[in-house]
């Protein structure tokens, strides 16, 4: 459920939430979305309004910019 | 003690907030998670209601009969694995859905509402061959009325399911709770 597949956004929220020790519920709990949303964006199949991307990133402790990007992000990241 | 909590009845999406709540957090595994399950399903549907259509125009026979009973009951039986297998998110009030299922439920309301219009069209094409057809009915007959009334029972199963159809169709593969 991407907004538009031609500009997709790239995010870190696997990454960083597997750092945090975080399961998807957790995560979802914390965001107040089902766990399902957290699988559809880490797969890159949604991309998240911006009072949801705050809101991860308010959890994960990391700048919004940090986790989501228009550009795909380096793996050695 | 803890009081039970009530469950609403939302009439006019006609569904209750228990059912979407366990739909919605239903672990069990169903082939339906699946994107190619799914719209398998949403074939056996379209074909069904466009047969349910399509057999008024067969000579009214006791056959004819039996078919249009066992699709009719096909159909409903269908409609409601159909609600399943979204998730009931189609048919939810905002109020229980996140920003992604929201965004989900009314993008398949914008192309089913699309789609229901070339589908009325179609309709009313079958209304007229189904005129036709009869011939010089007697005005009032009930082979008449049964077959103009299985036709517009489609319609309606059509215009119920569609929201439904056009999200099972486009909802990728569910993740797992954890991949």
């Amino acid at each position: 459920m991407s907004r538009s597949k031609e500009d997709p956004v790239f995010n870190r929220v696997e990454e960083l939430r597997l750092q945090q020790g975080l399961s998807r519920q957790q995560l979802a709990d914390a965001v107040g979305v089902h766990y399902q949303t957290i699988g559809y964006l880490e797969r890159g199949e949604y991309s998240p309004s911006l009072l949801l991307a705050l809101k991860i990133s308010g959890v994960l402790g990391t700048e919004v910019s940090e986790i989501f990007s228009i550009r795909p992000f380096r793996k050695s990241r | 003690m803890a009081e039970k909590k009530r469950n609403r009845i939302f009439w006019l999406e006609g569904v209750t907030e228990h059912e979407v709540l366990k739909s919605l957090n239903d672990r069990a595994p169903s082939r339906f998670r699946q994107q190619a399950a799914r719209r398998r399903l949403v074939v056996t549907m379209a074909v069904l209601i466009f047969a349910l259509a399509v057999q008024t125009l067969l000579p009214a026979t006791k056959l004819q009969t039996y078919l249009e009973f066992t699709l009719l009951a096909a159909v409903v039986v269908l409609y409601f694995v159909l609600r399943k297998a979204v998730r009931h998110i189609a048919d939810s009030p905002t109020e229980l859905l996140d920003e992604r299922q929201i965004a989900a439920r009314d993008a398949a309301f914008t192309v089913a509402y699309r789609l229901l219009a070339v589908a009325f069209t179609f309709y009313v094409l079958l209304y007229i061959a189904h005129d036709v057809l009869q011939g010089d009915p007697s005005p009032g007959s009930n082979e008449t009325r049964f077959g103009v009334m299985a036709l517009w029972i489609s319609a309606a199963m059509l215009a119920a399911a569609l929201p439904a159809m056009v999200l099972a169709w486009n909802l990728p593969s569910e993740p797992a709770v954890e991949d």
